[in-house]
């Protein structure tokens, strides 16, 4: 499905050919509509703010100027609209609020590893356990395939920020191995305890 | 090496962002086997695959979606050709009508020559630039009060048996009653009005919530994307935004003032209302981002720009700064 770049798609939509509008708009939806899921909490509407950055660049194409690369550019419109569309219906993005903080394993997922023993998780499980900021950050660069730089760009925050968060959800995932099982709320450290 | 600097490191591995020296400090720790472990447990978990919840949205249905706004948008566009006359601006009615007669000839003339037209159907577009307003007449008595920045596209005649308009912007109509009941249809964005004769205004600029108030008389709107209609009487609202079609109760006159060379803000927003004064006044504004929470209220008839800054500067303790004539400044 991938054989067109995004660059081709571009410049193809540029010259009035709706067709290749339609096969960026099928490359990113999912991951885009994931996005805008994050901010809105509605699938219906996260699929209408994906649609209409879609007609607009449509509407737009003659005057189309795409700076950054294409796909920072899709996901920073989807955040801006998802929050115009929070804004217009007074809801405040809480996630955004805690964007600095590094927080640490929560009581509560480290419960849950109690409670799950030995069972291999569901990754998506997983995530889910990882404060919001961090969960958005993770997906973007892991399943998006988004850089550090360009995920710092999109969610307007540092390059630094996205890299603790990210070294913060690989801790995470490491803190499932096996042997930690007994100890978590010690989390890695410990880890390094039983192997030394 | 702490743990914190090893899950660093790692991260930048398996993410890709490392550079040259750090992907040969973390080479020298592969040689440790517990470092190794580790690593190769994080990697696998890494490379677990993750996928997207992708049931919630449905990529077909959707795709239908946007075909459909797209060809209703471009319809829209079509109906719109822009006659731009600033020029005419200060020549007044006389230029304006001068101008609309020679766009008769010339789009007849085109459609003459255009195989796919309908008909013998002419079409009238008349655009207001930024500061201007206009009172039109149309072919059936009505009249059309446009505000700054709208455009709107009629036929020369309404022979058949419904009256069309296409309006992107803002305007308020007087519609004539007429012995024969033919419905009268504006339509605006995604959404379509429908009255038989009485007076409301629509606001639709493009990106941006509809909105259509009802002066007198009795008025349907559809979203034609879904279908969903509601019937408005004096003093209702409907909304048209991403959500849907939704119906209000409203101050009328905060709708419809305007047409009196009334400026009002009704406890909006501050970035709506620097959109009105954009267009009232002919100028751009650019405020930062952290003003959006403020609301503002406020009558001006026929006040100058800079009374109406000023005023915004007392209320809402903001500074701003005329960079130009046509671009000022708003801080905190």
């Amino acid at each position: 499905m991938d054989i067109y770049s995004d660059k081709t798609l571009i410049s193809s939509i540029k010259q009035n050919d709706q067709k290749a509008l339609e096969l960026l708009y099928e490359k990113y939806f999912y991951s885009l509509c994931n996005f805008a899921f994050n901010f809105v909490k509605n699938a219906e509407v996260s699929e209408e703010i994906v649609s209409d950055i879609f007609l607009n660049i449509w509407l737009k194409r003659d005057v189309l100027d795409i700076k950054s690369n294409c796909k920072s550019y899709l996901f920073i419109a989807v955040k801006n609209q998802s929050l115009n569309h929070l804004n217009k219906n007074k809801v405040k993005f809480e996630a955004l609020e805690i964007l600095d903080k590094t927080g640490h394993i929560t009581e509560k997922s480290a419960h849950s590893k109690l409670y799950y023993g030995e069972l291999e998780k569901e990754i998506e499980q997983i995530l889910l356990e990882l404060p919001t900021q961090r969960r958005i950050i993770f997906k973007l660069n892991r399943i998006d395939g988004l850089k550090y730089i360009e995920i710092a760009k999109i969610l307007s925050i540092s390059v630094n920020t996205v890299q603790k968060q990210m070294t913060e959800a690989v801790k995470f995932l490491a803190s499932y191995r096996p042997q930690l099982k007994t100890s978590l709320t010690n989390g890695i450290f410990t880890l390094f305890y039983i192997i030394f | 090496m702490n743990k914190n600097a090893f899950f660093e490191l790692v991260t930048k591995v398996l993410s890709g962002e490392a550079s040259p020296a750090e992907k040969k400090l973390f080479d020298s720790y592969m040689f440790d086997q517990e470092y190794r472990n580790l690593y190769e447990y994080v990697k696998k978990e890494w490379h677990r695959e993750i996928r997207h919840p992708e049931k919630k949205f449905e990529f077909a249905k959707s795709l239908e979606k946007l075909r459909a706004k797209i060809k209703k948008a471009e319809q829209a566009k079509e109906n719109t050709s822009i006659i731009k006359m600033p020029v005419f601006k200060t020549i007044g009615y006389v230029a304006a009508a001068v101008i609309l007669l020679l766009t008769v000839g010339f789009l007849g003339k085109t459609l003459l020559f255009n195989e796919n037209a309908s008909k013998q159907t002419h079409f009238l577009s008349y655009k207001t630039q930024r500061g201007e307003r206009k009172l039109i007449e149309l072919p059936d008595g009505s009249k059309v009060y446009l505000n700054a920045e709208t455009s709107i596209r009629y036929p020369s005649d309404f022979s058949g048996n419904v009256r069309n308009i296409n309006l992107t912007g803002e305007a308020f109509f007087e519609v004539k009653r007429e012995d024969i009941r033919r419905p009268f249809s504006v339509h605006s964005a995604d959404v379509t009005t429908t009255v038989l004769g009485t007076s409301f205004n629509i606001s639709a600029f493009p990106d941006k919530d509809a909105h259509i108030t009802v002066a007198t008389g009795k008025v349907k709107v559809a979203n034609q994307l879904d279908n969903k209609r509601v019937i408005l009487t004096k003093g209702e609202q409907a909304i048209y935004d991403k959500s849907g079609l939704h119906k209000t109760t409203v101050d009328v006159s905060a709708y419809t003032d305007w047409r009196n060379g009334i400026l009002r803000f009704d406890g909006i927003p501050l970035d709506k209302a620097i959109g009105q004064m954009e267009r009232w006044y002919d100028v751009t504004i650019e405020y930062d981002s952290t003003l959006l929470d403020r609301s503002i209220r406020g009558i001006y008839k026929n006040e100058s720009l800079r009374q109406v800054l000023e005023d915004m500067q007392f209320m809402l303790e903001l500074k701003y700064e005329f960079v130009n004539d046509s671009l000022i400044v708003i801080r905190e």
